[in-house]
């Protein structure tokens, strides 16, 4: 992961500065977004490898966006993980009708969170491009 | 309309006849409304004149589906109802009404000739509460009709107080929930960040604060471990845990949880009988992973370092896969071994100190919600197995 740029979308502070720095530690380069509609247009503007993508956002929430960036062909093929907050029955299939390349559910399990994303830069783990 | 309906008499009996005296004896004069339904317009009009002088509220109705209307409209507290009709005979609408979950907790009194012993067995059959005899001794139909409504009242003060009851404790669990799901976040944090406290300074501290601060950390996953137990069990019981059964490499799982716990084995001797190949059952590998993981949690909190002994196998057992986890710990007491599988259940305070007993209850969920079973035999003073079980894959 070392190198990589990941876009963390989070609309509670403290979870996101706990996610960045725990990435940070790893040699991510992490650019943060408090909701959707400042991280649709990050997306666009500039050059990230994997969006984390919490599910429950003010306004628009991660599922619409995640919807949106998979429409548009500069950003289809990004990977998008969504956080979930305590999965319930149901989740995990709005999540993946949605576009998302996975999940990872809140709260993180610190011990094992930067492994977890890792597993998504490996190339089996990616989208059929 | 029915005659007489909803209202006393006014020219009903003058004087009180012997036994039938008001609020007399344990029975409380109990106001009740009282549906007669006889095809015989004198015999309603003589119970409907009698019962209302007594302060009963009267309705009545000619036949079996008459009364069935009436009774569906507004319930009475008891039925006085005839045998002999026309149509539909007294026994069918009992039965109809005992049948009925919303009808069968009124008591119906079925009125039939005295000799005819016969209705009587066939009356108790259909569920009738009492019976009353043609032709009507009046103070005696008063005294019945008395302990019916009576009884009816007792009833439905005790359902109200079920009502009550069940609601108070459905307010409590949710408040529990809710502190419970609160507390989950601010501590997420907690954990993280002390976490993170470790990755970037742990290496500059000193011995002593660096053992605090992962002292710290230990007891803070401990406390989230509980909560989350809290959190799934609840989930589990309302039906929202995501559930996903699938094929499952049961001897892969085993040695994929037992991996990361190898360390908190610490000096118990620890003995594998875990097959080379493959064991393929339907089940949740997520769900199976924390079974494991918490029975044997168990297993090392009740094994002293020294002489503790643990022994894991894993077997295809006809159509079913399972896996066994024993330890020589001091057992479980055979009235017990299907209590500790309950919500908040604790072996014994001098046993068991840490555990918030709640382990083994979403061992026994997530095993139930797999199509699975769990288990446990155990003698006092040498140790437990605990044993669950998934349905094996069909053969490809």
């Amino acid at each position: 992961m070392n190198g990589k740029t990941i876009l963390v979308v989070e609309d509670n502070p403290q979870n996101r500065e706990l996610v960045s720095d725990l990435l940070e530690l790893a040699g991510v380069h992490v650019i943060t977004a408090p909701d959707a509609e400042t991280a649709l247009d990050i997306a666009a503007r500039e050059t990230v490898d994997l969006i984390l993508m919490d599910v429950s956002l003010p306004r628009m929430d991660g599922l619409e966006a995640t919807r949106l960036l998979k429409l548009a062909p500069a950003t289809a093929r990004l990977p998008v993980i969504a956080l979930t907050a305590h999965a319930m029955k149901g989740d995990r299939e709005r999540i993946l009708a949605a576009g998302c390349d996975g999940y990872l559910t809140k709260p993180i399990d610190t011990r094992v969170f930067t492994t977890e994303v890792a597993r998504y830069f490996a190339p089996a783990n990616l989208p059929n491009i | 309309m029915p005659a007489c309906s909803n209202m006393p008499c006014p020219n009903g009996p003058s004087a009180t006849p012997s036994g039938a005296g008001r609020a007399e004896g344990h029975v409380p004069a109990a106001i009740g409304r009282i549906l007669i339904v006889d095809d015989e317009e004198p015999n309603r009009q003589l119970l409907a004149e009698w019962l209302g002088a007594y302060g009963h509220q009267i309705a009545t109705a000619a036949d079996g589906y008459e009364a069935l209307a009436l009774v569906e409209h507004e319930p009475p507290d008891a039925i006085i109802l005839d045998v002999m009709m026309p149509g539909m005979d007294g026994f069918a609408v009992c039965e109809r009404l005992k049948t009925n979950p919303k009808t069968a907790g009124i008591p119906v009194l079925l009125l039939t000739a005295l000799h005819e012993r016969e209705d009587r067995l066939r009356g108790m059959r259909a569920g009738a509460n009492d019976f009353l005899f043609k032709p009507a001794d009046l103070p005696y139909v008063l005294l019945r009709v008395r302990n019916a409504v009576h009884t009816r009242q007792l009833h439905a003060e005790i359902e109200r107080q079920l009502r009550e009851v069940t609601r108070e404790q459905q307010l409590r669990e949710s408040l529990l929930h809710m502190i419970v799901h609160d507390l989950r976040t601010p501590l997420a944090g907690l954990e993280g960040f002390l976490q993170l406290l470790q990755m970037s300074a742990g290496e500059k501290l000193e011995a002593r604060p660096a053992h605090y601060l992962k002292q710290a950390l230990h007891a803070t996953h401990n406390f989230a471990h509980h909560i989350d137990l809290l959190l799934d069990i609840h989930r589990m019981e309302d039906g929202k845990m995501p559930v996903y059964l699938a094929p499952v490499d049961v001897t892969d799982v085993v040695n994929r949880t037992l991996e990361p716990l190898r360390p908190l084995f610490a000096q118990r001797r620890l003995r594998l009988e875990i097959p080379s190949e493959p064991l393929p059952a339907i089940g949740d590998s997520g769900l199976l992973g924390r079974v494991i993981s918490n029975i044997i949690g168990n297993a090392i909190a009740f094994t002293s370092p020294e002489t503790g002994e643990i022994k894991i196998r894993a077997m295809a057992a006809a159509d079913r896969v399972r896996i066994e986890i024993e330890d020589n710990g001091p057992g479980i007491d055979p009235s017990k071994q299907e209590a500790i599988f309950d919500k908040f259940f604790q072996v014994g305070e001098q046993v068991r100190s840490r555990s918030s007993g709640l382990g083994l209850a979403f061992c026994k969920l997530a095993m139930t919600a797999q199509n699975g079973n769990i288990g446990v035999t155990s003698r006092p003073g040498s140790g437990s197995r605990f044993w669950f079980e998934l349905p094996a894959a069909p053969a490809a």
